[in-house]
């Protein structure tokens, strides 16, 4: 096979534009993997901004809506997280960040979620609103604030200005806060 | 029309040669850039985290540019002396916003597009956050 395709290579004798040709394949190879390389390095970028604007949110959410009470059943001291100011504290939160993100018009964030169903908190699993309210039968009593942020990175090379919506690098980062009882 | 082809691949190579190195350099300053950056923003969030819990919007102010001075230790390239920073907020109770933002000049490997849209090896790179002040008022 080998001495095949060196004796069919042998007998083109004309080789005239062959280094252009290299070239050229050489420069388009250059410049596509450049771009990758750009567009990893901004994914990582926004990324990154993604967690600052999650960790702040988070604790925004929950300091905001965070409050120590006593149970009307018992009067056990509880805490929990008010749900509708911590969700809207950390909405505002989210959309002050968002007006500096980098490449604005490329990034999106699409889907921000307050406490998601099914999270693993201290070994057990929690619905949405668990997550709000310390358990009574919890050593040690506390709430929990979570947020999750979903969104979209379009790619500088290959992103909607060449093929639409085709290439984009999905980003999702989490942050919870937890409010203990202070004993 | 050229028989003589001594020094043809010194020529291929020294064509080749420029193209490579420019796409090296690119790549080096790009990396710098998006380094500078990542420290920058993670400057201003550390900076705005450690204000958000003082007492008085001054001693917030302090915190989060002594914060936001050590953060940017690690900033390759960045000038001497060109951190600058903004502190505002809407009010220094809880639930107040603070928006924290802080600049640096950074001198890149190779020549660069810069802000003002001129060729140098200086740029300036911003970084901003937004929390909620948990203190104060």
């Amino acid at each position: 096979m080998g001495k095949l395709f060196f004796k069919m290579f042998n007998n083109i004798r004309n080789k005239k534009g062959v280094t252009m040709i290299f070239g050229l394949v050489i420069i388009v190879f250059a410049v596509l993997f450049t771009g990758f390389l750009i567009d990893t390095g901004m994914s990582f970028y926004v990324r990154a901004h993604f967690q600052t604007i999650t960790d702040a949110a988070s604790a925004a959410g929950a300091v905001y809506g965070g409050e120590a009470y006593h149970s009307p059943d018992d009067g056990v001291p509880l805490v929990r997280i008010r749900r509708e100011m911590a969700n809207s504290k950390a909405t505002q939160v989210i959309q002050a960040n968002e007006a500096f993100l980098p490449a604005r018009e490329r990034v999106r964030i699409e889907r921000v979620t307050y406490n998601p169903d099914g999270e693993i908190i201290n070994g057990r699993r929690m619905t949405h609103l668990e997550q709000y309210y310390a358990s009574q039968d919890d050593a040690n009593p506390s709430a929990h604030f979570t947020v999750r942020l979903a969104g979209r990175y379009f790619t500088l090379l290959f992103g909607r200005s060449f093929f639409g919506d085709t290439l984009s690098v999905n980003l999702s980062s989490d942050a919870r806060t937890t409010v203990e009882l202070d004993r | 029309m050229f028989e003589s082809k001594k020094g043809q691949q010194m020529i291929e190579f020294a064509v080749v040669l420029p193209v490579i190195v420019f796409c090296m350099g690119l790549l080096v300053t790009f990396g710098q850039l998006i380094f500078a950056r990542m420290v920058v923003q993670m400057a201003a969030y550390d900076g705005a985290r450690s204000a958000v819990v003082m007492q008085s919007a001054s001693s917030g102010r302090n915190a989060a540019d002594d914060r936001a001075r050590r953060a940017l230790g690690n900033a390759i390239g960045m000038v001497e002396g060109s951190k600058q920073s903004t502190f505002s907020h809407t009010g220094w109770s809880r639930g107040g916003l603070l928006t924290y933002s802080v600049s640096i000049r950074v001198r890149t490997l190779f020549p660069i597009i810069n802000e003002d849209f001129q060729i140098g090896r200086e740029t300036l790179i911003r970084g901003t956050s937004v929390t909620m002040v948990e203190r104060g008022g």
